[in-house]
C-alpha cells in the first residue's frame, strides 16, 4: 500500500485518502479518485479527511464496486488531452461500465444506486438508474410492482379507466 | 466529516427498496414514453407523480433525440405513414433498429418539421394545408389559418413559451404599377399555435428564401440551435439564420467551397445538430466523400472539419439494385458524439460510422422509407394549444 501511495503521489494523484465501509473495510484511494464523489470532494476541501472517511451507509462489497468504478474513471480527465488515447480509453470505459451493471441482481443494483446517490457520484448514479429504467421498459405493471415491492392500490374500475386512457401503450 | 457522512438517507417508503424521490426523478424519468404510461398503473403515487408538468418536462429532457424516419405504405387512396426513430444502440451494446412511434393516414407523405416532440405535417401536393401532431400522445389537429402559406420553421418562442410557425407567401408589391415586371415578392409571417388570428406579417422575406425548398417545393427542415433557426442554402452556399426572438434574418458563412459545386448541381449538404453545436455536412457529386464540419465559434463563424468519411460506394452499389438513386444524410446519436452517415435508398437505410464502416442495414416491412433530415425527441408534455385546434382528436383517425 505504501508503495502504491508513493507512486500515486508522484503520479500527480496527490494525497491518499482512506474510505471505511459500514462493515469496517478500508480502501486507500488517491484524492483524484475519491473526488469523483462530490460528498468526499467537499470534505477534502473542508480538510476533514485526515482520519479516514467513514461511510456507514455503504457496505464493503458495494464500496468495492464504487472504488473500482472511480479508479477506472479517474483517468478521464488525464486522458482528455490526447485524442487518440482518450478514444481508446472511452471504449474500455464503456465496456467496463456495461459489465459492471449488467451482471448485478436487483438488490445489489439498488444498493449501488443508494451509494452513488449518497456519495453524490453523478455519472455512476446516471448509469445505474438507466440500467433499472432499461430493465423496466419491457415489463408489465404487475412485474414493475414486483421489482419495487409495491402494493396495487387501484380499484379494478380505476385500473380499467387508466388502461382505457392510453390503450395503445398497453398493446404489446 | 462524521456529520457529513452520517447525514443519512431520505426515508424509504414501506416496501420500496429505494427512496421515492430517486425512483421517480432518477429512474421513471428515464423510461421511454410507452413504459412510462404503463408505470402509471403500478400505484396511485406513481400515477400522480408521473403526471405532473414538471415531471413530464424532465422526462422529455431525458429522451434521446433520434433520427426521424418515415415509412410509407399505400392503402386505397391514402398514404399510411409510419413515424419511426432510429437508434444505433452502440452505447448499450444493442443492435441498431427502427422504432415505430405512430402510424397515421394522409393524402401526402410530407413531414415538414419536428420540434420538442411535435410534428408539422402538410397534406397537399398543391397549395399546402397543415396539421400539427404529437405522435407520442397521439394528439392531432388542423391549422386552417396557415393554409396556402409556405412553411419555413416550427419553434418555441422562448420569451412566451408559445409554439410558433414561421411562414412565407408571395405578395404583390404595393408599387407594382410603378415598377413594371416586379410583381411579387415573398413576405414572412409568424403564426402562434392555438391562435385564432391570421399569421402576423413580420416583413419582406429574404429573396433567396423560396430557393430553400429546391426542387421538392418543400422547405428543407430548419435546425434549431438556441433560439435561432438555420437553413443551408444550397445555391448561395450560405446559412440563413432566423432569430426567433428578434424576428430577423441574417446570413452566415458556410465552410463549403463554392468552386467545388458545378453549375446547377445540388450537393448533398445540410446543417445538423452535433455535440450541442451546429454541424454541416457535404457530400461530393460522386457520393464517395462526406465532409462534416462543426461550428467552433458561433460569433466568429469559425468552422472546423471534424470528419472526412469515405463511403464504400462499391459495397453500397453491390447491396442494392437501384443504381445510384440513393441519397446521403448525416445525423448524430444524441449525447454520444456518434455521427452517422445514413444512406437512403428508398426501401432501406444504411448506417455508416465516420470510418465508413457499415453499422447496419435497416428495412421496415418492405415499405418505402424516407430518411428525413429531422430528429424526434419524444414528449408527453401537455400543450394548451392542442384542444383549441380545429378537428382536434386524441388517439383517433388519422392515427391508426
Amino acid at each position: 500500500m505504501a508503495a502504491a501511495a508513493a507512486e500515486a503521489t508522484t503520479d500527480g494523484g496527490g494525497k491518499m485518502i482512506i474510505l471505511i465501509s459500514a462493515d469496517g473495510k478500508r480502501f486507500e484511494v488517491t484524492e483524484a479518485v475519491a473526488s469523483q464523489s462530490q460528498l468526499i470532494s467537499n470534505m477534502i476541501e473542508d480538510d476533514c479527511t485526515e482520519n479516514g472517511v467513514r461511510l456507514p451507509n455503504v457496505d464493503g462489497d458495494i464500496l468495492t464496486m464504487v472504488v473500482d468504478y472511480c479508479n477506472m474513471h479517474a483517468g478521464d480527465a488525464a486522458a482528455a488531452g490526447d485524442t487518440m488515447k482518450a478514444s481508446s480509453t472511452e471504449e474500455e470505459l464503456k465496456k467496463f461500465d456495461a459489465e459492471l451493471v449488467q451482471a448485478l441482481e436487483n438488490p445489489v443494483l439498488f444498493k449501488l444506486i443508494l451509494a452513488a446517490n449518497f456519495l453524490n457520484i453523478k455519472s455512476l448514479l446516471d448509469m445505474t438508474c438507466q440500467r433499472v429504467a432499461d430493465m423496466m421498459s419491457g415489463k408489465t405493471p404487475e412485474q414493475m410492482r414486483e421489482t419495487f415491492s409495491i402494493e396495487n392500490d387501484f380499484t379494478p374500475e380505476e385500473e380499467a379507466a387508466i388502461r382505457q386512457e392510453n390503450a395503445w401503450a398497453f398493446d404489446d | 466529516m462524521a456529520e457529513a457522512a452520517t447525514r443519512g438517507l431520505p426515508p424509504v417508503s414501506p416496501g420500496l427498496p429505494l427512496p421515492e424521490e430517486l425512483v421517480v426523478w432518477e429512474i421513471l424519468v428515464r423510461l421511454p414514453p410507452k413504459p412510462l404510461l404503463r408505470c402509471r398503473l403500478v400505484c396511485r403515487a406513481w400515477r400522480r407523480l408521473t403526471s405532473t408538468r414538471d415531471f413530464l418536462l424532465a422526462h422529455h429532457r431525458h429522451q434521446p433525440s433520434l433520427p426521424l424516419i418515415a415509412a410509407c405504405d399505400y392503402a386505397d387512396i391514402m398514404y399510411l405513414i409510419d413515424v419511426l426513430t432510429l437508434t444505433l444502440g452502440r452505447r448499450r451494446g444493442a443492435a441498431a433498429r427502427l422504432h415505430p412511434v405512430a402510424r397515421y393516414a394522409s393524402t401526402a407523405d410530407y413531414l415538414d418539421s419536428s420540434c420538442d416532440g411535435l410534428l408539422l405535417i402538410s397534406w397537399n401536393t398543391g397549395p399546402p394545408q397543415y396539421s400539427i401532431c404529437n405522435p407520442t400522445t397521439r394528439q392531432f389537429g388542423d391549422l386552417p389559418l396557415i393554409s396556402g402559406f409556405m412553411f419555413l420553421g416550427l419553434y418555441q418562442h422562448s420569451p412566451t413559451g408559445d409554439y410558433r410557425i414561421l411562414l412565407y407567401r408571395a405578395e404583390k408589391v404595393v408599387l407594382e404599377d410603378l415598377i413594371p415586371g416586379h410583381v411579387e415578392r415573398d413576405a414572412s409571417y409568424v403564426y402562434t399555435l392555438g391562435s385564432n388570428d391570421m399569421p402576423r406579417r413580420i416583413g419582406w422575406a429574404e429573396p433567396e428564401m423560396s430557393m430553400l425548398a429546391g426542387h421538392s417545393r418543400r422547405c428543407r427542415p430548419a435546425q434549431l440551435h438556441g433560439s435561432l433557426l438555420h437553413w443551408y442554402h444550397s445555391i448561395k452556399h450560405m446559412i440563413l439564420v432566423f432569430d426567433t426572438t428578434a424576428e430577423s434574418f441574417r446570413w452566415m458563412r458556410a465552410p463549403i467551397d463554392k468552386t467545388e459545386n458545378e453549375l446547377n448541381r445540388e450537393l448533398w449538404a445540410d446543417v445538423l445538430e452535433m455535440d450541442s453545436t451546429l454541424g454541416l455536412y457535404c457530400c461530393n457529386h460522386d457520393k464517395t466523400i462526406v465532409n462534416i464540419w462543426a461550428l467552433q465559434d458561433y460569433e466568429q463563424e469559425v468552422w472546423s472539419i471534424k470528419y472526412e468519411v469515405e463511403l464504400p460506394v462499391t459495397c453500397i452499389r453491390g447491396e442494392l439494385d437501384v443504381g445510384d438513386s440513393w441519397s446521403v444524410m448525416v445525423s448524430s446519436e444524441d449525447g454520444d458524439e456518434v455521427v452517422v452517415v445514413l444512406v437512403d435508398c428508398g426501401q432501406s437505410v444504411f448506417c455508416f460510422d465516420t470510418d465508413g464502416k457499415l453499422l447496419a442495414r435497416l428495412e421496415h416491412d418492405g415499405n418505402d422509407i424516407m430518411v428525413t433530415r429531422m430528429k424526434l425527441k419524444q414528449s408527453l408534455v401537455p400543450h394548451a394549444f392542442f384542444p383549441l385546434l380545429k378537428s382536434y382528436v386524441v388517439n383517433d383517425f388519422p392515427f391508426i
